[in-house]
C-alpha cells in the first residue's frame, strides 16, 4: 500500500515560546486509511494539520502529501488535499449552491464541470432542495455538512478533517461519522482529529496519539491497549477523610490486582477481572473503614493509555 | 486573474446581502438628502443655488477693454449669488486680502490682458489672467476657474469670429492686408464688449453652455462630500474589515489552502474592496442625477475619478486591516479614520478645507483630492482638468497598498 502522507520530523516553534507547539512529530498515512491523531485541546493537531495543509511554515522537517513535498510544491500538495475546518468556513450570506460554485473556482474547476459536481455534493450532502437557501437559515448540523461537501468538491486525494464534530448534537456527529466512513469505503483517505477517544475508537484504522506537541504513540487500537496491557481499570472514589496511606497498600494486597494508582482524590487500580474483583475491593474498604462514593470498572481503552502514558486524562 | 474577479465578485455581493453593508451604501445618499433639505439645498430651483457668494478681490490694470468686459461681467446682476466682487487698486492688496483669508481669490487682470488675448497668438496662449488663491478653499476656488475659463473661451470665440470676418474683408478687396491686424482687433473688441454688455453674462444659445454658466448647485458640493466620507467607512468598515473577518471566521485560511497564491487572494479581496466603494459611489451619483437632475459634470471625468477615489480610500482600508488584530479593531479604527479624515479632508464643510499647513497635511485624505476633483467637474472641467487629482489618488493607493503587501506577508498573513 502506498503511503500518502509522510510526514518527517515535523516542527514548529513559534517566538516567544519555551517549547515547541509541535516537536518533531513523524507519522505515515497509507493510502486508503483512516488514520486519527488523537489529543487534548492544545495538544498539537490542529498546528501539524496546518502545516500539512501548507498553511503553516514548518519550523523545521517536511512532509510529503500524494509524493509532494510541503516545502518544494506547496501548490501541488493543495490540489491533492481536501480541508474541512473546524470551524464552519462559509460566507452565511450566500446560499449552499453559491458557496460551493465559489469554492469550486478556486479549486480551479469551471462551466458544467463544476455545476455537475456541485449537485453530486449537494445530492451526498442530502441538502439539493435546501440549495438555494441562504446558509445562515441552515441549521448547524446541515451547515457542518455543506462545510465538508466543500472539502470534497474538487475530488481530493485526502481529506483533512480537523475536529469536525466539536459543538453538534448527536445526531449530526453520527451523520458525520457515518460520512467518514462512507468516504473510506469510497477510497479516500482521511486525516482526521479529535479529542474524543469515542470516535478515534470507532472510525480509525489507526491512531496516533499527540500530546504537548509530541507523538507519543502510534498504532492501531489493539496495538495501542497493549501498552497498559490486558487489565481492566476500576476507579474508586474514597471520601477524603476516610482515604488514608494503609487503606490503599490493603486494596493493593487484594488477589487480581497488579497495580494501585491515587489520582486526584481517585484510586485508579489495574486488575485481572473487574467484575470479579469489585465486591472483594469494597470488603477490604470496609474492614478499613473507608467510605466508597463510588466506583467504576473500565475495560482497555484509548483514554487509558493516554492516562498510562501521561498521567492525565484526555478530557485534561 | 479569473481567481481575483471571483473573490471580488463574492465580496460585492456578500456586501449587498449584508444589512450593515447596505446602511453604509445608502447612507451617503440619505445622508445628502437630510442634509440638502436642512440647510435648504432642495428650496432653490436647478440653476440657482444656495452657497454663499464667493469672494473675489479683482484688479484690472488692463490698458485694453476687455479687462473692463470682464469685470462688468462679473458684477454683473447674474453673478452675485456666484461671486463677490471687489475690485481693489493693486496686485499686492488683492494678494493680502487673499493671505489674510477675507477673500477665496484675487484676479490680476494685466496691464496687456487684451492685446494677449486678441493677438494673432492669442488662441494658442494660455490666459494672461494671475489667480491668487485661498488654498484652503479649493472648491469655491474651482468655481471661479471655471467662470474665468469660460469668459475666456468667449473670447477666445470673439477673435475667431473677427478672424473670419477679416479674411472675408480681404478676399471682398474691402481692405488691405497690411490692415488685418488692426480691423482684426477692433472687431473682436467690439464683438466681446457687445457681447458681454448685453448679456450680463453669457446668454448663450444652448442648453448645456447655460447649465455650465450657472456655476454650481449646492447639492454637487455636498454629495460628494457625503459620499467620501462614507467611503472611508466602506472601505475599512466593510472591505478592510473583511480580510480580518474572514481570518477569523475561517474562510481566509480555507481560501490559502486551495491551490490559489495568497498574492491573488489578496489582491481578490482588493478588487472586492474597490468594487464596493466603486458602487456606494455611483449609487450617489446615479440616484440624485436621476432624481434631482444633480450636473456631476463630464461623465468620463466623474467614472475615472470614481474609480481613482475608491483607489486611493481603499488603500487606507487594506493598510488598516494589514496592522489590525481584530475585526472589531478595524472597525472602531476605521470609524475614527472616517471622521478623522472627513473632518481634515473638508467633508463636513461641504468640501472646504483648512489652509495653510493643515490644508497640505488634508492632502494625505482621498476626501480632500475627490472633493476637489468632483467640484472642479461640476464646474466646467474635464478629465484632462482633473488629471493631477487622479494621479495623486492614484499614487495615494499604489504607496498604501505596497506597505499594506509588505505588512501582511511579514505577519505571514498570505504566506502561501
Amino acid at each position: 500500500m502506498n503511503n500518502m502522507i509522510e510526514a518527517q520530523a515535523l516542527t514548529k516553534r513559534y517566538n516567544g515560546t519555551p517549547d515547541p507547539a509541535v516537536d518533531e512529530v513523524s507519522f505515515v498515512v497509507r493510502q486508503g486509511e483512516i488514520f486519527s491523531l488523537l489529543g487534548p485541546n492544545g495538544a498539537g493537531k490542529s498546528t501539524t494539520l496546518s502545516m500539512l495543509s501548507c498553511l503553516l511554515k514548518p519550523t523545521s522537517g517536511d512532509a510529503c502529501i500524494d509524493g509532494a513535498s510541503i516545502l518544494q510544491a506547496p501548490q501541488r500538495v493543495k490540489a491533492a488535499i481536501g480541508v474541512v475546518p473546524q470551524e464552519i468556513a462559509l460566507y452565511p450570506k450566500l446560499t449552499a449552491y453559491e458557496n460551493l460554485i465559489f469554492w469550486g473556482r478556486l479549486y480551479g474547476m469551471g462551466g458544467k464541470a463544476l455545476r455537475k459536481r456541485v449537485d453530486e455534493v449537494l445530492d451526498m450532502t442530502g441538502l439539493r432542495e435546501r440549495a438555494k437557501d441562504r446558509i445562515e437559515t441552515y441549521s448547524g448540523g446541515m451547515q457542518r455538512r455543506i462545510n465538508i461537501g466543500v472539502g470534497l468538491l474538487h475530488q481530493p486525494k485526502v481529506i483533512y478533517m480537523d475536529e469536525p464534530t466539536v459543538g453538534i448534537d448527536p445526531q449530526s456527529r453520527r451523520s458525520i461519522l457515518d460520512t467518514v466512513m462512507s468516504l473510506n469505503e469510497q477510497g479516500m483517505t482521511v486525516l482526521y482529529t479529535t479529542h474524543y477517544m469515542e470516535e478515534a475508537q470507532e472510525i480509525s484504522d489507526r491512531i496516533g496519539i499527540i500530546d504537548h506537541g509530541e507523538m507519543i504513540a502510534l498504532g492501531t487500537q489493539r496495538e495501542l491497549t497493549q501498552l497498559v496491557g490486558e487489565h481492566d481499570v476500576v476507579e474508586m472514589h474514597i471520601a477524603e477523610e476516610t482515604s488514608r496511606p494503609e487503606v490503599v497498600e490493603a486494596l493493593g494486597r487484594v488477589p487480581g490486582v497488579h497495580q494501585v494508582q491515587p489520582l486526584n482524590g481517585t484510586l485508579r487500580l489495574f486488575v485481572d477481572d473487574g467484575n470479579a474483583v469489585l465486591p472483594n475491593l469494597i470488603t477490604v474498604a470496609n474492614e478499613q473503614n473507608a467510605k466508597i462514593t463510588s466506583a467504576s470498572i473500565q475495560e482497555p481503552n484509548l483514554e487509558a493509555v493516554f492516562l498510562h502514558l501521561t498521567g492525565r486524562a484526555l478530557r485534561d | 486573474m479569473m481567481k481575483l474577479l471571483v473573490i471580488g465578485l463574492k465580496d460585492l455581493k456578500v456586501a449587498f446581502r449584508d444589512k450593515v453593508g447596505m446602511i453604509m451604501l445608502a447612507g451617503p445618499f440619505a445622508l445628502t438628502l437630510a442634509m440638502g433639505f436642512v440647510t435648504g439645498a432642495f428650496s432653490v430651483s436647478a440653476g440657482e443655488t444656495a452657497i454663499q457668494a464667493t469672494k473675489v478681490a479683482v484688479v484690472n490694470e488692463d490698458e485694453g477693454e476687455l479687462g473692463d468686459a470682464m469685470v462688468t461681467w462679473l458684477q454683473d446682476d447674474s453673478m452675485r449669488s456666484i461671486v463677490n466682487i471687489s475690485v481693489v487698486s493693486s496686485a499686492a492688496r488683492a494678494r493680502d486680502l487673499v493671505d489674510e483669508g477675507e477673500f477665496v481669490a484675487g484676479l490680476i487682470l494685466p496691464v496687456d490682458f487684451s492685446q494677449a488675448i486678441l493677438s494673432a497668438e492669442g488662441l494658442e496662449q494660455e490666459s494672461p489672467i494671475e489667480m491668487y488663491v485661498y488654498p484652503g478653499q479649493p472648491i469655491r476656488v474651482g468655481i471661479v476657474r471655471s467662470l474665468i475659463e469660460r469668459f475666456v473661451a468667449r473670447i477666445d470665440a470673439g477673435v475667431v469670429s473677427s478672424k473670419v470676418a477679416v479674411t472675408g474683408l480681404i478676399g471682398a478687396g474691402l481692405i488691405q492686408p497690411q490692415e488685418a491686424n488692426d480691423v482684426g482687433r477692433e472687431v473682436g473688441e467690439a464683438l466681446v464688449t457687445l457681447e458681454s454688455g448685453a448679456m450680463a453674462g453669457i446668454t448663450i444659445q444652448s442648453q448645456r453652455v447655460e447649465e455650465e454658466e450657472v456655476g454650481i448647485q449646492p447639492l454637487a458640493l455636498l454629495a460628494p462630500s457625503m459620499a467620501m466620507l462614507f467611503l472611508m467607512y466602506t472601505v475599512s468598515g466593510i472591505g478592510g474589515r473583511s480580510i480580518i473577518a474572514e481570518r477569523e471566521d475561517g474562510t481566509l485560511p480555507r481560501m490559502l489552502a486551495t491551490p490559489t497564491d495568497g498574492a491573488w487572494i489578496l489582491g481578490g479581496k482588493v478588487i472586492g474592496v474597490v468594487l464596493v466603494g466603486v458602487a456606494q459611489l455611483a449609487i450617489v451619483i446615479g440616484v440624485t442625477s436621476l432624481l434631482f437632475q444633480l450636473h456631476w459634470g463630464d461623465m468620463l471625468g466623474v467614472a475615472v475619478l470614481i474609480v481613482a477615489a475608491v483607489f486611493g480610500a481603499a488603500g487606507w482600508g487594506i493598510l488598516l486591516a494589514a496592522f489590525a488584530r481584530t475585526a472589531e479593531q478595524v472597525s472602531t479604527i476605521g470609524m475614527a479614520m472616517m471622521l478623522f479624515f472627513g473632518l481634515l479632508g473638508g467633508s463636513f464643510f461641504g468640501g472646504g478645507s483648512f489652509g495653510g499647513t493643515l490644508g497640505t497635511i488634508g492632502k494625505i485624505t482621498p476626501n480632500a483630492w475627490a472633493q476637489e476633483g468632483f467640484a472642479i467637474l461640476a464646474g466646467t472641467g474635464t478629465l484632462t482638468d482633473i488629471r493631477g487629482t487622479i494621479v495623486g489618488l492614484a499614487v495615494m493607493g499604489s504607496l498604501l497598498f505596497g506597505v499594506a503587501v509588505l505588512v501582511f506577508r511579514r505577519r505571514g498573513l498570505v504566506r502561501c
